[in-house]
């Protein structure tokens, strides 16, 4: 109906113009002429100019437009007036002859030279299945350039938007190479579907599903199989109107990747290599008790448990203080062991080309990367091809292929029991990893605290290697520039194999070897019709989209778990004892009607409307449409007469959309299933494991966005501003339900939130003679708030520190509150003395009064969202000479420093942290925030507020130094340009936050995010690198 | 009218479409789906679900409870603190674990019902009657009150008091001994199985002749022997067992040996608990349970009835002919009872004993328990119903149930907390 209602809109518009032109001929005959020729800077002429006067007198208007030879003559003047009159050319300046006096006779002639329009004006735009000029934008796009500038030594296209763009958040699970990322777009938007914007690269929606098919203690990011240096820009679609083209995809925003490719009538050879170093920032800041104090404190703990039990030598349960039993041999640096100095090198090539008729892109890229810590190493290698082929005026086709490869050497990520950094800085320091005679010590016992580091690293071969075809080929219907036809199948195939080989050396080798053996291949097809529609009705131009896509997504695995090999040499499955296999398949399909319509009048008001319906195949029958409109209006204010020439550029900007979200759900989430697999006495069994929902749809989310942009001083300083608000309704959530029911969860359309923020990007280009400076600084801010859930306002529990509580945010910590340190025994409440509690423990606040510490006393607090974020970057540029200075920074989001709980257990068999051990409480009144020692402690480590850490901080992201060398000289050797740099990456940090980086977490999902249990920081990078282009 | 022109271009294109948006599992089928031939498939899955939903630590709750074992880095008294709260992640996982299984065993018998003609309809119910009254059982002993589901339910269900708990534990053992005849293997359930959960009902409330009686039945039987713990813990054909769960490697997820192991084994095991100095002291050297009981691995003392480590799962005993022995001996009293408690020791290879007062007769029963049923979850129950736990276990008054987890409370407001929690 909508659509059809536009379609009569426009048939109107027209007819009103029709009917306009009809007085214009007719006062025609009795009057003056002018005749004048448009030609462009370069002398050309220049076809196709409106020329336009308005006799406001007499409320009429003249219009004409220019020949082939720029040449146009406007009839109907009236003699001895002076008329102002504009000249219009899509991609020119607009230029204005004002006050023009009309001499009766036919020698009024005019010439008139146009110029394009600058850079900044002239800006394409990538969005939803098409591009934009800049002007025509209505909606919040925020667009990265890729270039040398603000190139980064990262593995994923979404680590390079850390601080770029006001409203982007982008986090990682740690600074192993290819680790997992977050990328959040104004805020949090869902609960348990999917918070990860949609990826788009060169238009195929691509899946970003994690890497590891065996859990490793972290989640890998699908990314990481890219060559960044293939990307050309990155748009950001922020808010609904642009990103509910997208439809049921968009509510978490749209991460648009366009790739280079050939333009026409150039040939260029492009040669990056570049290479460096990596190191483990802040190494030693973290500091831990040797072992004199470790005794001390063990000891002391020891003795006060004995005494608090008064138990005597000889008693039962009395425990013997311990000792060193390396004696005077120096501690081990545990940290050291384990830790090395990375390197990395990376050549890139790629060949480009192009006539009117055919462009091509043909590139190469390998890297090789080795971690911080031993044994991480990553190899990748990506190759594409890209061409495009005109086959007759109306007839296009072409195609875009990237061929990727990764094999990523991982290291045990933060939550797994072999958890590099834990098992390495929590052992006891006089402890050491190797015998006298080579020989390992073996973790768990009570030679070695923990899992040996180096046993774990040594003795395990653990790689994921991802095979990734992305790529397309279409064929484009032409005609008169106006339609087009766009018939494109696309893929995005991955293949994914996963090794985890523990031999029989390796704490989990189980002593006789074993390989987890994994293999995952995702089929995701995409085959889309796309027309384009562009014409021009007057002073009205027209550019609308209607499309049909239809995706497909078929996942295959297969798991080995083989056990027992004859020697480590053997690493396939056949050569084990035993092996137990499983495999799986899943099928998700999407079906989708898009269309766009964008009016624009003179380039002055701008309308656009768009509106898709999705079908998903995660839904039942009767829920399974979706219907995803948007509606932005756009007003040039600097295209209006009373601003002309002014040199300022304003936009003014409104929309409204709504958005879907079905991502992070099981394929068959909504149905009851009884699933094979419950096998006993090896006969095939089957059990209902989930009760389905057929009632469950689609997350919507309706968004306003209201902006301007603004250009000052001709381009020299630019603003972009923008206010938002998303609610977000029918949140799908694995709601939890009683146990007795028989399940814990089921998957629900329940609650609602709100996201509200502001956006502000701040862009300056000044030069000063040779020097030029430019910089661009954005912020950020973005409130969530639960604003409805189950059904009652107390907070429900989940994960093992935090809460969902309506009024509060996603991301809210549900801790223990410290109240101080008990001085006295009298102090402690009978029911907690009881069970050992005793002077010189936490106490903790007693919310219920019950003098019981349990799980209701726990108090909502904190968050693991920012008040605000952004960056800063500062280009500064000297003849030949650039410096990039960059900052990214955070403010006001809370951090749990989980790991300080590990380490801050006095009187356990596990390294402590020297503050805590120092500072410990020895009697009334020495501390009221460091607690006793005490073995066997169940009180003062407890998840609360003690770990709560402030996690702003800001970061010196990049410093680049570049030189360009001059071109003359260059030329001399055939080479167009040439570039050598110098760039430092995580240079410094300046935060309060006690452990390496507050911007790791383990848990990527922003309902548990923020967690640092002993996460590799991200490292400091040193690069050397030449751009060279040919 | 441009949707109607895309519509039929797109009908024209691709017709079939719509019919792809309507996917099914390839790895199941709806419940709704079920028919009379699924019923042997039903049954496999309830046995696996019963196995594996209460999770790992529910099979060796009553020893980490009990006294008997501690962690690397605390007492038992510590271990027996620290999991006595609503917030502990085992006393959670046990409540969820016993209910899910309850859900597939309740579905069994809607399904048995629904094919009574089916092909082993008859011995899959009975064998559902019995898992009821086994995770009742564990429900009871653990909670004290709690909510009898004959049918499932979504509804926000209140506790019913441990009376008509036991009665309906009762119920359902006598309905599964009716349905029930002797089993292919004592890894399924045979009526026998079901007489000696009973047996054990019994005896927890007291009514110690009936338990002795239906103890007696199982001894004098002939069906079941004493045998040596090399052949009931390492795999072998013995004649103790009664009812067991296989727990196979690809089956289970119930891996208890990791939990007793350290990575000085070669098997490997992560070494959570390890008995305590008193328990090691329990074993004689004359004792011919202790090699299988207990091991030295690498100065550490560990229990090594289960051996797999982290290479695989072993089975875990639910009766055996042993408990019978120690059921009658106890239930029977001092006079009557000591002979069964000797004969046992005595094919133990210990000596007889003749305790001279029943206080000191209890208390030779409950050390030859721990001796015997080391690490196969019956302590904490066996001091709390003997009313020894205070004393033994300095538990306070309200340990002496286990608190009902604080999210089911938070998500079912019926729910009454059990006091002091």
């Amino acid at each position: 109906m909508k659509q059809k209602n536009k379609v009569l809109f426009m048939m109107g518009k027209y007819a009103v113009m029709l009917w306009l032109m009809v007085p214009l001929m007719s006062f025609a005959q009795q009057s003056t002429i002018i005749r004048g020729t448009v030609m462009d800077n370069s002398g050309q002429p220049l076809t196709g100019v409106t020329v336009e006067v308005v006799d406001s007198l007499q409320s009429r208007r003249f219009q004409a437009s220019t020949n082939d030879k720029g040449i146009f003559s406007l009839a109907g003047l009236t003699a001895g007036n002076s008329y102002h009159i504009a000249f219009n050319r899509i991609g020119y300046e607009r230029y204005l002859e004002r006050n023009f006096l009309v001499r009766a006779g036919d020698n009024n002639s005019l010439l008139v030279r146009m110029s394009e329009v600058s850079e900044k004006v002239e800006e394409v735009v990538v969005v939803g299945y098409g591009t934009q000029r800049r002007a025509l934008v209505t909606s919040a796009i925020s667009k990265m350039n890729v270039d040398e500038s603000t190139m980064r030594p990262v593995n994923s296209p979404a680590q390079l938007l850390d601080g770029r763009i006001a409203g982007v958040s982008t986090a990682t699970g740690s600074g192993n190479l290819g680790s997992g990322e977050r990328v959040s777009i104004r805020g949090i938007s869902s609960l348990s579907a999917s918070n990860e914007p949609l990826y788009v690269i060169d238009g195929v929606p691509i899946t970003n599903t994690n890497s590891n098919l065996y859990d490793f203690g972290e989640s890998m990011s699908s990314l990481a199989t890219l060559n960044i240096a293939d990307i050309e820009s990155i748009e950001i679609l922020k808010d609904a109107a642009s990103a509910a083209i997208y439809g049921s995809r968009g509510t978490n925003g749209v991460v648009v990747i366009t790739t280079r490719s050939g333009k026409e009538g150039r040939a260029d050879i492009r040669l990056n290599v570049n290479g460096g170093m990596t190191q483990f920032p802040y190494l030693n800041k973290i500091k831990m008790a040797d072992s004199e104090l470790y005794v001390k404190s063990m000891n002391e703990g020891i003795a006060n448990y004995n005494e608090q039990y008064g138990l005597q030598i000889g008693n039962s349960g009395y425990k013997l203080p311990i000792s060193n039993p390396f004696g005077n041999l120096p501690d081990t640096d545990w940290m050291d062991v384990i830790t090395q100095t990375g390197s990395f090198f990376t050549v890139d090539a790629a060949v480009s080309g192009g006539t009117q008729k055919m462009k091509n892109y043909f590139a190469a890229a390998y890297t090789t990367q080795e971690g911080v810590i031993k044994t991480n190493s990553m190899d990748k290698i990506n190759l594409r091809g890209k061409m495009s082929y005109e086959v007759a005026p109306w007839l296009e086709i072409g195609t875009n292929n990237s061929a990727n490869y990764v094999r990523n050497n991982q290291i045990p990520g933060a939550s797994l029991g072999t958890t590099i950094i834990g098992r390495s800085i929590q052992q006891r320091p006089f402890d050491r990893p190797y015998k006298p005679n080579g020989d390992y010590y073996v973790g768990g016992t009570n030679e070695l605290v923990y899992h040996n580091p180096m046993q774990i690293l040594n003795e395990q071969t653990v790689y994921i290697e991802d095979l990734r075809y992305l790529g397309n080929f279409y064929t484009t219907l032409k005609w008169k520039d106006k339609l087009s036809w766009k018939s494109s199948f696309n893929a995005d195939v991955t293949q994914t194999y996963d090794h985890t080989y523990y031999n029989e050396n390796h704490p989990y080798g189980m002593g006789v070897g074993r390989l987890l053996d994994r293999n995952r291949l995702i089929r995701n097809y995409l085959f889309e019709n796309v027309l384009t529609y562009n014409d021009k009705f007057g002073d009205f131009s027209l550019n609308a989209i209607a499309g049909h896509s239809f995706q497909k997504i078929d996942t295959r695995t297969t798991y080995i778990d083989a056990r027992g090999f004859p020697s480590p040499s053997f690493v396939v499955a056949s050569a084990a004892a035993e092996t137990i296999s499983s495999s799986g398949r899943g099928i998700y399909t999407l079906e989708s009607y898009f269309g766009r319509a964008t009016l624009s009048y003179l380039d002055r008001y701008i309308l656009t409307g768009t509106l898709r319906t999705d079908g998903s195949s995660r839904f039942h029958r009767d829920n399974r449409w979706g219907w995803f409109p948007s509606i932005s209006a756009g007003w040039n204010i600097s295209e209006e007469e009373f601003m002309q020439g002014s040199g300022t550029d304003l936009k003014f900007r409104m929309s409204y959309g709504r958005t879907g979200n079905q991502d992070g759900l099981g394929s068959y989430v909504y149905q009851a299933l009884m699933e094979g697999g419950y096998n006993y006495l090896g006969n095939s069994g089957i059990a209902v494991n989930t009760f389905g929902n057929e009632t469950l749809t689609w997350e919507k989310a309706g968004q306003y966005d209201v902006g301007f942009d603004l250009g000052l001083l001709n381009g020299k300083v630019n603003v972009m501003v923008d206010w938002y608000q998303k609610n977000t309704t029918d949140l799908i959530y694995s709601m939890p339900v009683h146990a007795t029911t028989g399940v814990t969860s089921i998957t629900s359309n329940i609650g609602s939130m709100r996201n509200r923020g502001a956006e502000f990007t701040l862009n300056t280009h000044f030069n000063f003679g040779q020097f030029q400076w430019l910089s661009q600084f954005n912020i950020a801010t973005n409130k969530n708030k639960i604003t409805s859930l189950i059904g009652d306002d107390e907070p429900i529990s989940i994960g093992g520190n935090r809460a969902l509580q309506v009024g509060k945010e996603i991301g809210a910590y549900y801790l223990f509150k410290m109240e101080g340190i008990y001085q006295y025994d009298g102090e402690v409440p009978k029911s907690q003395y009881d069970i050992g509690i005793r002077a010189g423990d936490v106490k903790w606040r007693d919310l219920d009064g019950n003098g019981i510490i349990n799980d209701n006393d726990r108090v909502v607090m904190g968050s693991s969202n920012p008040d605000f974020s952004g960056g800063w970057n500062n280009t500064f540029r000297y003849k030949g000479f650039s410096l990039d200075v960059f900052l990214s920074y955070v403010y006001g989001n809370d951090v749990f420093a989980q790991w300080q709980g590990e380490v801050a257990r006095l009187g356990h068999n596990s390294a402590i942290m020297a503050e805590h051990a120092e500072n410990r409480w020895t009697g009334p009144g020495s501390t009221n925030k460091y607690p006793r020692a005490l073995n066997g402690d169940i009180n003062n480590t407890r998840n609360s507020d003690r770990w709560l850490e402030d996690g702003s901080f800001i970061r010196l992201r990049t410093l680049m130094l570049g030189y360009n060398f001059p071109t003359p000289t260059l030329h001399k050797y055939h080479i167009k340009g040439l570039r050598a740099f110098l760039q430092a990456d995580n240079l410094f940090l300046i935060t309060n936050y006690p452990g390496w980086d507050p911007q790791v977490s383990n848990n990527m999902d922003p309902r548990f995010f923020s967690v640092d249990t002993f996460n590799v920081p991200q490292p400091r990078t040193f690069t050397v690198g030449l751009n060279a282009n040919f | 009218m441009k949707k109607y022109i895309i519509a039929m271009m797109a009908i024209a294109l691709f017709g079939s479409c719509a019919d792809q948006l309507d996917q099914f599992s390839f790895a199941a089928i709806s419940p709704d789906a079920v028919d009379i031939r699924d019923v042997p498939a039903v049954r496999n899955g309830m046995y696996n679900s019963v196995q594996n939903d209460p999770t790992v630590r529910s099979f060796i709750l009553f020893d980490m409870l009990g006294g008997t074992i501690q962690t690397n880095s605390g007492t038992s008294r510590d271990l027996i603190n620290a999991t006595l709260s609503p917030l502990n992640a085992t006393v959670g996982a046990s409540w969820n674990g016993y209910f899910s299984a309850l859900y597939q065993v309740n579905n069994m018998l809607a399904v048995a019902e629904r094919f009574p003609e089916a092909e082993l309809a008859s011995l899959s119910k009975g064998e559902a009657h019995y898992f009821r009254a086994y995770i009742y059982f564990c429900l009871a002993t653990r909670w004290g009150d709690v909510p009898i589901l004959r049918n499932n339910t979504l509804e926000r269900v209140s506790r019913d008091p441990i009376d008509a708990v036991w009665a309906f534990i009762e119920e359902e053992l006598d309905a599964a001994a009716t349905l029930l005849g002797t089993a292919s293997s004592y890894y399924y359930v045979s009526s026998d199985a079901a007489i000696a959960l009973k047996a054990r009902v019994l005896l927890s409330q007291g009514k110690n002749q009936q338990a002795a009686d239906l103890a007696e039945r199982l001894i004098t039987s002939g069906a079941y022997r004493l045998d040596a713990f090399e052949r009931i813990f390492r795999g072998g054909a013995n004649t103790e067992i009664i009812f067991a769960f296989e727990n196979r490697t690809e089956e289970s997820r119930i891996n208890i040996s990791d939990l007793f192991y350290t990575y000085g084994h070669p098997n490997r095991g992560q070494g959570a608990y390890k008995p305590t100095p008193e328990t090691i002291a329990l074993f004689a050297d004359e004792d011919n349970r202790k090699a299988i009981s207990l091991i030295n691995i690498a100065g550490t003392e560990c229990i090594n009835k289960y051996p797999s480590g982290q290479t695989g799962r072993d089975p875990f005993i639910i009766s055996r002919i042993a408990e019978m022995y120690l059921i009658s001996a106890e239930a029977k009293g001092r006079s009557l009872g000591v002979e069964r408690l000797n004969e046992l020791r005595r094919f133990r290879g210990l000596a007889d004993i003749f305790p001279a007062s029943d206080e000191d007769y209890l208390t030779a029963i409950l050390t030859e328990r721990k001796r015997e049923l080391l690490g196969e979850n019956f302590m904490y129950h066996d001091l709390v119903r003997t009313g020894r736990a205070q004393e033994e276990l300095l538990l306070l008054d309200h340990q002496h149930v286990l608190p009902i987890p604080g999210r089911e409370l938070q998500l079912n407001p019926n729910l009454v907390p059990n006091p002091g929690y």
